[in-house]
């Protein structure tokens, strides 16, 4: 008889429909409870909150179009013809590969400024250390597959892109020459290297990246939000939070709509160019220079000088080396230095602007 | 045997010995099972299946300061003539970061300062510059181009090996 009755109440309590559908079968509701409870900070900073949310629609733009890139992609020998061939012949294919290459930049972009935002607001502090250096792989990655992908048409810039940076690999002690020969696939970089690049860039690192980015968003969503000093300190009636369902989502959505909006005006209105084939025998034209988030490195090897038995390149993977893995272990330079990991953030920050602006200033494009 | 259950040392010993037999067991495991894998991805020589020393060019006609690049085995080389006439030739891989370099008639206006002019190569990757001999005069390359040596046979026919 109570059993009955408990049947009952359960029944004019429970969502009906396809969520009382799995109500019934899996214990759905205690997920529904949390994401009702679920609240965010708003309050001046809110704004980069939305800066994970924007790399993960970026992500998932580039899965889309990914695929969409795969039904006529060929690697090796004729990578550069089947690219040519989505790019003029079939409809639309221009659009498809301009926002793959539009996005992939973007991406990259909010994971740098999400990252940046994160360090300044103080939220890789303990609790939340892992999930800080997840969000690090996960930059780490997002480069990997901007740098895979880049040889994948095999034009003048790819090549030449794809030649220094695996003679930057080679001259990593040791480890170098190995990793880089895995990569190359021959002596030199050419369509096996294309195709081994293929792989790593479809399935290898997208495959990491979305283990690790599940990850990053399991610990998120068991922790929280990070709150920012800021906040604590007001007044407590002044904490103003919104529910993340519906009302964050919502802004989510509309934050994403008009980041796809713009992306496709992009796209429209500034189609991305194909250059010419590369020829692995010609002379590597003039103004050449890699993607923006490589060039700060990409002028610091300019202009560093050979020390005694130490080349430039050696040097270069010093300092790039240390500095990432300063950035990774930002959680555990112990506590009380959050001053300095600002300030260590700053001078980053700052030299990655400044060489970025002087290496445009040296191949003219400003 | 229960009297060997019994002692707690004995146990440990055991515990230990087992656990170090394990770990020790899942890493060579580990290890089999990861080196048909490096040996895969290890890199093929198929498309360069003999090391070059020597290419003929044929009969070639270059004006003083004139050049042009040819492939020795799987890299590009600069054959190139002297403004006094001389046939030379220097492999022209990038000794920086491996991009190809340029044959110049004029090096003064490179961009980066190195206070050599006169011709020579200019490498568009990093900016580095060699004079004519090869030699390594300014940006970042560690090391001069690797010269060839030219040989003109009576009929004209050039010939590149290595030096």
């Amino acid at each position: 008889m109570s059993d009955l009755q408990n049947d009952q109440n359960s029944k004019s309590d429970a969502p009906t429909g396809v969520l009382g559908w799995l109500g019934e079968r899996y214990q759905i509701q205690g997920l529904i409870d949390y994401l009702a409870k679920k609240e965010v900070p708003s309050y001046r900073h809110s704004f980069w909150y939305y800066m994970g949310g924007l790399s993960l629609l970026f992500f998932m733009v580039q899965i889309v179009t990914g695929i969409l890139l795969l039904f006529y992609y060929t690697p090796g020998k004729e990578a550069y013809s089947s690219v040519k061939f989505i790019v003029e012949k079939v409809e639309f294919g221009w659009l498809i590969r301009s926002i793959h290459s539009y996005a992939a930049n973007l991406m990259v972009f909010f994971v740098f400024v999400h990252m940046f935002s994160v360090i300044f607001m103080k939220a890789y502090r303990r609790p939340r250390e892992l999930t800080y250096i997840t969000g690090f792989i996960l930059l780490a990655l997002s480069m990997g597959m901007g740098f895979s992908g880049y040889l994948l048409p095999w034009d003048e810039l790819a090549f030449f892109a794809t030649k220094i940076g695996m003679n930057i690999t080679e001259s990593v002690p040791l480890i170098g020459p190995i990793m880089a020969g895995m990569l190359k696939g021959g002596p030199e970089v050419g369509f096996d290297t294309i195709s081994r690049f293929f792989a790593l860039h479809v399935w290898g690192i997208p495959l990491l990246m979305i283990g690790v980015l599940g990850a990053h968003m399991f610990f998120l969503q068991v922790q929280g939000i990070s709150e920012p000093d800021g906040f604590k300190a007001l007044p407590v009636e002044k904490q103003k939070r919104v529910k993340f369902f519906p009302t964050f989502m919502y802004d989510d959505f509309l934050i994403w709509l008009i980041a796809l909006n713009g992306l496709i005006v992009l796209a429209v209105f500034f189609p991305w160019g194909l250059g010419p084939e590369a020829n692995v025998m010609a002379p590597t034209p003039e103004g050449i220079h890699p993607e923006w988030y490589f060039m700060a490195m990409f002028q610091i090897l300019k202009i560093l000088p050979n020390i005694g038995p130490l080349e430039s390149e050696h040097i270069g993977n010093i300092i790039f080396g240390l500095t990432g893995a300063i950035l990774a272990l930002i959680p555990f330079w112990g506590n009380n230095r959050e001053r300095l990991v600002s300030y260590f953030t700053i001078a980053v920050l700052a030299g990655l602007i400044i060489f970025s602006i002087l290496a445009y200033h040296a191949v003219g494009s400003i | 045997m229960s009297e060997l259950q019994n002692d707690p040392i004995d146990n440990i010993k055991r515990r230990k010995f087992l656990t170090y037999s394990l770990r020790t067991l899942a890493g060579v495991w580990a290890a089999a099972l990861f080196y048909p894998i490096v040996k895969y991805l290890a890199p093929h020589n198929k498309e360069v299946a003999v090391e070059v020393s020597e290419v003929n060019l044929g009969v070639k006609e270059l004006v003083p300061g004139g050049s042009e690049s040819f492939a020795f085995g799987a890299k590009p080389a600069i054959l190139f003539k002297t403004k006094d006439g001389e046939l030379k030739a220097v492999s022209a891989v990038c000794t920086h970061l491996g991009c190809t370099v340029v044959h110049k008639d004029d090096l003064s206006k490179s961009p980066i300062p190195s206070g050599y002019s006169g011709p020579g190569f200019f490498c568009n990757c990093h900016l580095g510059v060699y004079d004519e001999n090869g030699k390594n005069v300014g940006g970042p390359p560690p090391a001069p181009l690797p010269p060839f040596k030219v040989t003109v046979a009576e009929n004209g026919d050039v010939t590149v090996s290595k030096s």
